[in-house]
């Protein structure tokens, strides 16, 4: 079963949002701890919110963020769909996102954006931590090796 | 050279990054400079180009990009 790291983001409203990446269960633990705080400076870019909690079954201290913009809102979404290497998506919905991450008149992200960009290397490629390369996974432990959609989401309690 | 197709890209891609691998942020700037950053994401698609994250002994993360087997 692989190891579920999240990221609880927070917007002003005091509204939650929890961010679910999988990643292999042979990861050390003293690398999951890594992985955990590079995977928090990725997000950090890409969210207005405010990270309140972050970890993989026991919480993992690292760098605070910022506070929440007043305009932050979890229900306002990019949903990013990957393809595992076994043909499985796994969405990763990131909460509270930045709106200049999308293209100009478009409900698409902008891949190019250098923050987006680290984030789908991130979860495709891997991050490096300690000399060890850890790759996302989806549920079934498979690796995630490409991007098939990137768009603009909403919340269930946005109305 | 000017881009007008992705084989004008990815030429342009791979001889951007012979030299070495580079930051993203500096191939963002140099497809700015040849009106080609909306192509920045077909780069995923070419087999020979690895993007690379490293989080440093410094706690710094890294994102660069190069080809395979290159320098």
């Amino acid at each position: 079963m692989p190891i579920s790291v999240f990221f609880r983001i927070q917007d002003a409203k005091g509204d939650t949002s929890t961010i679910t990446i999988p990643i292999p269960d042979s990861t050390a633990l003293t690398n999951v701890t890594g992985y955990v705080n590079a995977m928090s400076s990725i997000l950090e870019d890409l969210i207005n919110g405010t990270l309140v909690e972050a970890g993989f079954a026991v919480s993992v201290a690292v760098t605070p963020w910022q506070l929440a913009s007043p305009i932050s809102d979890v229900q306002e979404k990019a949903r990013f769909v990957f393809r595992g290497v076994n043909g499985f998506l796994k969405s990763i919905s990131l909460p509270a996102v930045l709106e200049s991450i999308f293209s100009p008149g478009s409900r698409e992200v902008n891949q190019s954006d250098p923050a987006v960009a680290a984030f789908v290397t991130a979860i495709v490629d891997g991050v490096e931590v300690g000399g060890v390369d850890i790759e996302a996974t989806d549920i079934r432990g498979d690796d995630l090796t490409n991007l098939v959609q990137a768009t603009e989401a909403w919340g269930r309690m946005r109305g | 050279m000017a881009i007008r197709s992705y084989p004008d890209f990815e030429a342009w891609a791979r001889d951007t990054l012979a030299s070495g691998p580079l930051a993203y942020e500096d191939v963002v700037a140099a497809a700015r400079l040849v009106g080609a950053e909306s192509r920045l994401a077909h780069l995923r698609e070419m087999p020979d180009i690895q993007f690379k994250l490293v989080l440093g002994d410094d706690g710094v993360l890294r994102h660069t990009v190069a080809l395979r087997g290159g320098e």
